[in-house]
């Protein structure tokens, strides 16, 4: 009785302090749902797309919301747009120079402003956005959801839990390097980002 | 010579139009695949697929009109055959 006693003790202390432990969530998504649409403003029509070449690793504790961590990555060679010239000159040098560039990177530095209800965390993310070797700091606003053993539902074979993450947030093409000032009648300065994107933290031994 | 440039102007740009307008008069650029949104059940994340086909835009419009108005302005310059008595 007593060993037993013991054990359930040590049982939930593990459990305790495995759930209280940080998460590593991998967001290479082998569906295809993770993207990154983007918007520029246009005389005709406005250029949108996206890319769905997404990948990086978030650390989260739902406990700690403000120490969340990671780096999320864009292939830029996934950028799509619907117009087979526009995808040309979106992808040749002028442009994005995907041959040279070949990737998009945010890096958090920093978390603030961070509030939580119920699974729903919303927080304010500063960190180092790098385009065509150009790196700048931002802040931008962050919602992320946190589904708890709900990997299995999208991938049956593992356990799990799957962390949502939302932004949207604008930024100059000018400031990194996208034909500066150039071409602004036509195309406009100013990007509009949305990311959108699950990532996913693997529980062995469920 | 010269009513057969006008015939295919004609049927240039009415062919054109016609095509822009079963398309369902795109205002926009004329696109290769077109964006369909959808919705991840379990994330509730919007993401796109395309379907590759084709969809012709003003440009489209523009490029079958300006053709058939070449042609039309080319038929003035075509000379009758002049009957040899």
């Amino acid at each position: 009785m007593k060993n037993t006693s013991i054990s359930a003790i040590a049982i939930i202390g593990i459990a305790t302090s495995l759930t209280a432990a940080p998460l590593e969530f991998d967001f290479k998504d082998p569906k295809g749902v993770n993207n990154a649409s983007f918007k520029l403003d246009a005389p005709l029509e406005s250029i949108s797309g996206s890319a769905n070449g997404l990948s990086g690793m978030v650390t989260f504790d739902t406990e700690k919301p403000a120490a969340l961590k990671g780096k999320i990555v864009v292939e830029s060679s996934t950028l799509h747009v619907g117009n087979p010239m526009m995808q040309g000159h979106l992808q040749s040098d002028k442009w994005m120079d995907v041959a040279k560039f070949p990737q998009i990177i945010f890096e958090t530095t920093s978390v603030t402003n961070v509030k939580t209800e119920g699974t729903v965390t919303t927080a304010d993310v500063t960190g180092k956005l790098t385009i065509k070797d150009v790196t700048k700091e931002l802040t931008v606003p962050v919602k992320l959801t946190y589904l708890k053993d709900k990997l299995s539902a999208r991938f049956p074979a593992k356990q799990g839990d799957l962390l949502v993450l939302r932004s949207d947030f604008t930024i100059k093409r000018g400031d990194f390097n996208i034909m500066p000032g150039q071409m602004e009648d036509k195309v406009s300065d100013t990007i509009t980002l949305s990311l959108s994107v699950a990532g996913m933290a693997c529980v062995t031994g469920k | 010579m010269k009513q057969a440039l006008r015939i295919t102007a004609l049927l240039i740009a009415l062919a054109g139009f016609g095509t822009w307008l079963g398309f369902g008069l795109n205002l926009g650029w004329t696109k290769t695949s077109k964006t369909v949104m959808q919705t991840d059940p379990v994330t509730e994340i919007r993401y796109p697929t395309y379907q590759a086909g084709f969809y012709p835009g003003v440009d489209f419009l523009a490029v079958c009109v300006l053709t058939a108005a070449g042609l039309f302005g080319v038929s003035f310059t075509v000379r009758r055959k002049q009957r040899v008595l």
